[in-house]
């Protein structure tokens, strides 16, 4: 969360003065791809702790 | 493309919602049928819900018209910089196990059907902490219903036009909600919720592939959207509101507090084991998230190449239109921060709607003039669908918080504190009443905001829910202390909250109704909120307040 939606987001964000090219990423907006890659990254933690640490047991 | 092409949807959509809408009831119907006596059954549906319906319904109570209308109107204005905040998604989804399944376990073992029960219960208040769960139910529940209904007008006034249109949309969106809560309980509420979730996953795929589709394909889509406005593709977005760190505490506490209000908690206690909520917490982390990034954001985005808020001049700067004192005028890229902080409030493109909180209506605007251009009558049916998904949205979250504000005032309040030995079919009979109240109460509100041009607090849908979600945040201190920490106090819990409360209604456009639009208190909190999120504020005093008081109160006694 820190790094997808949160201050993360200034490692990426253009600067106001740079060239229109530094706001896309293969024909994409930086931003969007950044949410996409951060979502990756969310869906394998749930997916991980849903096999590991969520036990069935506690069924 | 010419934007001002209309077509027409003709009488499907009519035919197609009638239909709908007539399937709901008997859903209603076939939940009054499968009733057993008692409030446990007509709240909770027995406690008994698997995988598949539990997933659904807490899909589907989360969904509402805020993620269908409300999200591509904030990407449409504030551009792709609001698709970052469907990544609170993941982290709600996780809290359905992390919180929801402590929560069910503790509700099954005492017989629990209200958050209040549970906290009360913790602290041993049974009246000042039980009345402010309560109220905080209340808070979340009253503004949620009213944008639905809303949403429900928009809809209505988008597909059939006509001077009544709104006020007829939102109606029949209302009654027909009322009538199945009332019939069936729980378990016309949760059935009907997994139809409506079905269809809403469904609906914002396929939204967000028509708007693709509408540009061009993916190539063509991305391409367009590479020559919008710098402010559109970065952040802090088009009026300079969601900076990283604003962005960052509105995804934390839009998914806690959206998974601690009312109706997520009683869905918790209805849920048959821990499988269940495990499943569910899966499911909606990865299903719900998807559909917001490739779906419903992506209409945003479409749509502000579709439809632009901001036109380029002769010099390659942007130009937006912005309401100044009533008057729409022309704002150069380089002077609109200066406008929108003398309290301009940008427009969105003519063919979406006149006024600044239209940018609502994008996503009915896109689907309803483009599908049917790309795909023929195939379009028209496929635009009809989606239209009825939002409309599913709005239904299923608007019966869920009416659900459980019956349960709370019923149980909390009449039950509760008022007549503690009320039978159980006078609470039934009372929960109904409440059902009913309740829903009258909103649409007044929605008719009063819609026809007043000073008193109008809803505003566009998004900010309306993000208030909601503010309210229901005060309650996560107790929540996690309850849970996992167990050292809190009664006093602490109690003032931790009144103090949460207060600071979030200083946000509320209640402050600017008390002290007029102008004073140095409402452009102090307006300075605050560009800062941090309205909740992330008020549980920080929270927090602050029942750590102190607790600590306190444990010293005096020792």
């Amino acid at each position: 969360m820190v790094m997808g939606p949160g201050p993360g987001l200034r490692l990426i964000n253009p600067e106001p003065t740079a060239a229109r090219e530094s706001l896309l990423i293969l024909g994409v907006p930086v931003i969007y791809a950044w949410g996409l890659f951060w979502y990756g990254v969310q869906a394998a933690v749930v997916v991980s702790a849903y096999l590991t640490i969520w036990k069935p047991s506690e069924d | 493309m010419d934007t001002a092409t209309t077509t027409e949807l003709g009488w499907l959509p009519h035919f197609c919602l009638a239909g709908y809408l007539l399937f709901l009831l008997g859903i209603g119907l076939w939940g009054f049928s499968k009733r057993k006596a008692g409030e446990e059954d007509y709240y909770l549906a027995g406690r008994g819900q698997g995988w598949m319906v539990s997933s659904l319904t807490i899909m589907a109570t989360f969904f509402s018209s805020a993620a269908m209308l409300g999200a591509p109107g904030m990407v449409y204005k504030e551009g792709v910089v609001f698709a970052l905040f469907a990544l609170n998604v993941p982290l709600s989804g996780a809290m359905i196990y992390v919180l929801g399944n402590r929560i069910r376990k503790i509700g099954q073992t005492h017989g629990h059907i209200t958050p209040a029960d549970l906290v009360c219960s913790h602290y041993g208040s049974p009246v000042a902490l039980r009345c402010l769960v309560a109220l905080i139910g209340f808070l979340y529940a009253v503004p949620y219903v009213v944008i639905q209904i809303q949403a429900g007008g928009i809809i209505s006034s988008q597909l059939f036009g006509g001077e009544h249109a709104f006020e007829i949309g939102a109606c029949l969106l209302s009654l027909v909600t009322m009538l199945y809560i009332m019939i069936g309980g729980m378990r016309s509420v949760a059935w009907t919720d997994a139809l409506q979730g079905t269809l809403l996953m469904g609906g914002m795929l396929l939204a967000g592939a028509a708007a693709v589709a509408a540009l061009g394909g993916p190539s063509a889509f991305f391409e367009k959207v590479g020559e919008l406005p710098r402010t559109s593709l970065s952040v802090p977005g088009t009026t300079g509101s969601f900076t990283p760190e604003k962005l960052f505490t509105l995804c934390i506490f839009g998914a806690l507090g959206s998974m601690i209000q009312p109706a997520q908690w009683m869905r918790f206690y209805a849920a048959k084991s821990a499988k269940a909520l495990r499943r569910s917490a899966v499911i909606f982390a990865l299903g719900l998230t998807a559909c917001f990034l490739f779906g419903v954001m992506l209409v945003g985005l479409g749509g502000q190449v579709l439809y632009p808020v901001a036109k380029p001049s002769a010099d390659g700067a942007f130009e937006y239109q912005v309401q100044a004192d009533g008057q729409a005028v022309a704002v150069s890229e380089a002077k609109l921060p200066e406008r929108l902080a003398e309290g301009g409030k940008p427009l969105p493109h003519p063919d979406v709607g006149e006024g600044p909180r239209d940018f609502d209506q994008i996503m009915v605007v896109v689907l309803k003039r483009h599908l049917p251009e790309l795909l023929g009558p195939a379009g028209l049916l496929l635009a009809t669908l989606v239209i009825i998904a939002i409309m599913a949205a709005a239904m299923s979250t608007a019966d869920s918080n009416l659900h459980a504000l019956s349960a709370v005032l019923t149980r909390d309040i009449y039950s509760g504190i008022l007549r503690p030995g009320a039978s159980e079919k006078s609470r039934l009979w009372v929960g109904r009443g409440v059902i009913a109240a309740a829903t009258l109460l909103a649409l007044g509100m929605v008719f009063v905001s819609r026809s007043s041009e000073s008193f109008n607090p809803i505003g566009m849908i998004m900010p309306m829910s993000l208030l909601a979600i503010a309210f229901s945040s005060q309650l996560l201190p107790v929540t996690f202390d309850v849970l996992f920490l167990k050292r809190g106090s009664r006093q602490g819990a109690i003032a931790g909250i009144v103090a949460g409360m207060l600071v979030v209604l200083m946000f509320s456009p209640l402050l600017t109704i008390v002290t007029g639009s102008d004073s140095a208190a409402v452009s102090l909190f307006a300075r605050l909120k560009q800062i941090a999120d309205i909740g992330f504020c008020g549980v920080v005093v929270n927090v602050a307040v029942f750590t102190l008081l607790s600590v306190i109160g444990k010293r005096t006694r020792s």
